[in-house]
């Protein structure tokens, strides 16, 4: 009997109730429930997905196949592809990209860049691409030209080029180009004349040497709210199956940002100005002509809206900063084509204006959204970049 | 009448007495055990440490991805999604006891500006002799090594950004002591002077340079990073070494949940106070990145147990420091990414919406960084790390209000100690850093001691005299309550139930006990009459009788 009692008590006094009788015991047991099932600490699924995919070379700039979000060709719209990226020694890569846009224009483009030299100051890349874009406008030269007057055609340039980037000095760049490149251009009902279309149509083959010299102290060419960039490019287009269309070119831009408040507001403009000679008895082709029209030019106007030999552009914008990664944006772009550079004057200017968001990182501009109007009406602009 | 009851194999026959005995045991035993399942107060309340009864067998490494875990809190806000709640691991009295992610130090044990200047220092630093590095930080903007000094000691070497000597490297060293004394687990540190030719590459270092795959590193390597760091003229390089934490690491920490391989782990991360309360101690000295990746867990084996301890680490952000250069300008004003409705609105007002920290006047000094000139209206409340976490969006008032506590204890004696170990090599920008960071506390103690009943420390001598103090009130951050109500209530321990016995009112403390009847716990809540609003919510004191007088076994505050 005393023995049935005393192990009565005992299992009682063992039960789990019974061990709490101080805090620490009461502790103690949870902790002793919760060894009898441990696991494993470790990422998510959700977590190893959003790991994945920033891993990829497109986000982590690491080597492998990544998905391509951009342009295949100005005003043919978003095109998409995949690229592959393999790092090499000395800041060298080996870089292929495909894509196609939404207008059924594709591009394959492959870039191999060489080791840096002398702690890179130096660097050589070659470049090959081949580019099948559809639907390209043409509203005939000048800026008279009608809105209802277009001529669509098919641009399919193959190149191969390579550069040699000098940096001699902080925010200094020289940078010389060879590019040797075939174009083929086709329309299916011509609304221009050949005379008035010069170089459509016909296969030429160019023999492109450029040469660049840009001063650029802005903190990133990406995205930034300070600094400038000046710029002035020289150029020999060499048409060597012997068509008359030869001719040089020289380029010259100025982009200045003025930040206010500590950069709550950035006053922005730019100065572009294109002007072509073509060698005697030559013409410049259409599809190499300066134009105006498209998302970093005159906005409220289609793409390639304008087009002759020579070519000035001026933007100012006025931007706000409701965020680190939104930036707001009120725009004028003025700006005219003209066939004789005497022909440029201020009068003649086309203006549009607009009102802009841009989502950006530090560095880079990710999506401008942009709403302009122009004598044409108004337009939407979706970009990838920054308007210069 | 007899029973019989089947147990194995026999069969025990009992008579009427027998079964009236054993029903009355298990009767008694069960009602005493399942007062001990309801009971309010133990015999060893309040703890002040907390039990960690579990051997750590089989805690593995998890390094939590930096983006995802921005991308967590931003987005989908992980942990409790029931906001208001107490902090779960409060002792009896309100308080945290000491643990795998705190000491406590502040308010608790005397501290002198010795002991802040010292903090968990236990070395005078690397051992003479070679550096060995182990490994190199070549991504990001600012160069890092590990290394072995000649006795085999593992430590971390991070550098100044050029141009900003001592900016980094003394805003780290500052907010380690001070986080350090306001109870947290944080690393060794030390100031010193690196010499490049006293770094020897180990044999099998390697090192993956920007854009470049994975090589062994060699002299070049070292001096490429060094070109990233603030050079002194005579070549050398001030350093900021810390100690690698006792034990092997298994992680960071989770600000929401529990370890899945930890059993010690019982209370989810959200709801432990000095998590809660890290926001406070994070405003106070900016320490913008406080988020999980810059602290460490590791498992400390100690008189052959295992357990997991947790540190903070890595202050290079904070006070006017960002690391890379001084603190912008929104850091501790704004979160990465800010909130919708701000962005909107400054989206219509063309910009004319102008935040204060783009208008403000800045201190700035390459020894200290960038500092807004102007503390006195700065506020706690509203400042914003990088990334907020599940804890920081559990915080209460009764939590900042125990980390305000712990700051109070930190004087002004104390704060110039921890600023003289930066080492900041410029008098005028150290007296001011000092400053800056005793208005910044004198703020966080007007905003939060006020908030709450900030009574605190209450006795009941044997003599039935009621003593406590006003915090707000002692640290002058608020005027005297013109009196104060006790009620008094018998507490059954058992029943947990309160019976009201008495109502007294004061104009300050002591106050008198009313008579009271017999009983082993008495409660009274205690309310300012006249005070703030926040005042009029009382607090509860439990006391229990012991032969000499009474024990203060519960306290609780609630917001």
């Amino acid at each position: 009997m005393k023995t049935l009692l005393v192990s009565i008590v005992a299992v009682l006094l063992a039960s789990p109730a019974a061990a709490q009788s101080t805090r620490v015991d009461t502790i103690a047991e949870q902790q002793a429930e919760k060894a009898k099932a441990l696991g494993t600490e470790g990422p998510s699924d959700v977590e190893m997905i959003v790991r994945r995919v920033l891993l990829s070379p497109l986000l982590s700039g690491g080597d492998g196949v990544y998905p391509w979000f951009g342009s295949v060709f100005g005003g043919s719209g978003l095109g998409v592809g995949v690229g592959f990226l393999k790092r090499l020694e000395k800041a060298s890569y080996f870089n292929v990209q495909t894509g196609i846009s939404i207008n059924s224009s594709m591009v394959m483009r492959g870039t191999f860049a060489a080791p840096e030299l002398w702690r890179g100051m130096l660097q050589v890349d070659a470049n090959i691409q081949w580019l099948d874009a559809h639907d390209v406008s043409f509203y005939g030269f000048g800026q008279d030209s009608s809105k209802d007057r277009r001529d669509s055609y098919d641009f399919n340039p193959f190149e191969l080029s390579t550069n040699v980037s000098l940096k001699p000095m902080r925010h200094v760049f020289l940078t010389g180009t060879y590019a040797y490149t075939p174009i083929d251009t086709h329309r299916e009902t011509p609304v221009f004349a050949p005379a008035d279309s010069p170089g459509l149509d016909e296969k030429l083959t160019y023999h492109v040497t450029r040469a660049a010299l840009a001063y650029d102290w802005r903190p990133a060419p990406g995205y930034s709210t300070r600094g400038g960039y000046y710029r002035a490019a020289f150029e020999r287009n060499f048409e060597s199956g012997g068509r008359p269309y030869s001719f040089n070119l020289q380029e010259y831009e100025v982009v200045q940002q003025l930040p206010l408040v500590r950069e709550q507001f950035v006053l922005a403009g730019r100065a572009l100005l294109t002007l072509t000679d073509a060698d005697e008895g030559h013409d410049v082709p259409v599809m190499l002509a300066p134009f105006l029209g498209s998302g970093s030019t005159l906005r409220a106007f289609g793409n390639r809206r304008f087009a002759d030999r020579n070519r000035v552009l001026v933007t100012g914008e006025y931007r706000w900063r409701p965020s680190r990664y939104l930036d707001m944006a009120i725009f004028m772009d003025a700006g005219q084509v003209a066939a004789e550079r005497y022909q440029l004057e201020m009068k003649q200017f086309d203006v549009d204006w607009g009102i802009g968001a841009r989502f950006h990182g530090p560095a880079f501009n990710a999506l401008r959204l942009e709403l302009s109007h122009g004598r044409e009406g108004f337009r939407l602009t979706f970009a990838g970049s920054q308007p210069f | 009448m007899m029973g019989a009851w089947g147990l194995g194999r026999g069969t025990w026959k009992f008579g009427l007495r027998t079964r009236v005995v054993i029903a009355t045991l298990v009767a008694v035993v069960s009602s005493l055990t399942l007062g001990a399942q309801s009971r309010r107060f133990f015999p060893d309340d309040p703890i002040w440490r907390e039990p960690m009864t579990q051997d750590v067998k089989n805690a593995v490494r998890y390094e939590p991805d930096l983006a995802y875990q921005t991308i967590e809190n931003l987005f989908w806000r992980p942990g409790d999604r029931v906001l208001g709640q107490r902090a779960k691991n409060v002792n009896s009295v309100d308080e945290v006891p000491d643990g795998p992610y705190f000491v406590n130090r502040a308010g608790r044990m005397r501290l002198t500006p010795a002991i802040v200047a010292r903090a968990s220092n236990t070395s005078n630093g690397p051992a003479p002799g070679k550096w060995t590095v182990i490994s190199a930080k070549s991504d990001g903007i600012t160069p890092g090594f590990t290394i072995r000094d000649a006795a085999n000691q593992l430590w971390f070497i991070k550098f100044d950004p050029p141009g900003w000597r001592a900016m980094a490297t003394g805003s780290e060293i500052v907010a380690a002591k001070l986080f350090w004394a306001g109870g947290y687990h944080t690393a060794e540190y030390h100031i010193a002077q690196l010499v490049p030719s006293n770094l020897v590459i180990g044999k099998d270092t390697r090192i993956t340079p920007p854009g470049e795959m994975a090589r062994p590193m060699n002299q070049s390597d070292i001096m490429w990073l060094l070109g990233r760091a603030d050079r002194d003229p005579d070549g050398s390089y001030r350093v900021i070494l810390s100690k690698a934490a006792p034990g092997r690491p298994v992680g960071r920490i989770k600000f929401y949940g529990t370890r899945a391989d930890d059993p010690n782990d019982v209370v989810p991360h959200e709801h432990r106070r000095e998590l809660r309360g890290y926001f406070v101690f994070a405003a106070w000295l900016n320490h913008v990145d406080a988020k999980g990746i810059n602290s460490l867990s590791t498992l400390v084996t100690e008189n052959g147990r295992s357990f997991i301890r947790n540190y903070l680490l890595d202050f290079g952000s904070a006070l006017g420091s960002a690391a890379i250069g001084p603190r912008e300008g929104w850091e501790g004003y704004e979160a990465l990414v800010e909130e919708p409705s701000e962005i909107g609105k400054r989206a219509l007002s063309l910009g004319f919406d102008v935040p204060v920290w783009r208008t403000q006047d800045y201190f700035e000094s390459p020894a200290i960084g960038r500092l807004p000139r102007d503390h006195s209206k700065w506020h706690p409340e509203a400042w914003w790390p990088h990334i907020t976490n599940a804890a920081f969006r559990h915080m209460r008032p009764d939590d900042t209000f125990w980390a305000a506590m712990k700051i109070a204890a930190i004087d002004d004696e104390m704060i110039r100690a921890a600023v003289a170990e930066g080492k900041f090599g410029d008098k005028a920008s150290e007296e001011f850093l000092a400053k800056a960071i005793s208005d910044r506390r004198l703020r966080i103690l007007q905003t939060f001691l006020p908030k709450v009943n900030p009574i605190v420390d209450p006795e009941l001598d044997p003599n039935g005299h009621l003593s406590f103090r006003n915090a707000a009130v002692d640290e002058a951050v608020a005027d005297r309550a013109p009196g104060y109500r006790a009620l008094w209530y018998t507490f059954d321990n058992l029943t947990n139930r309160a019976t009201l016995v008495a109502t007294t009112e004061e104009t300050q403390s002591p106050m008198v006990m009313p008579p009271m009847p017999a009983s082993e716990y008495i409660q009274v809540d205690i309310s300012a009459v006249g005070g703030p609003e926040s005042w009029t919510k009382p607090v509860s004191a439990y006391f229990r009788r012991n032969s000499g007088g009474w024990t203060l076994v519960g306290f609780e505050r609630e917001p």
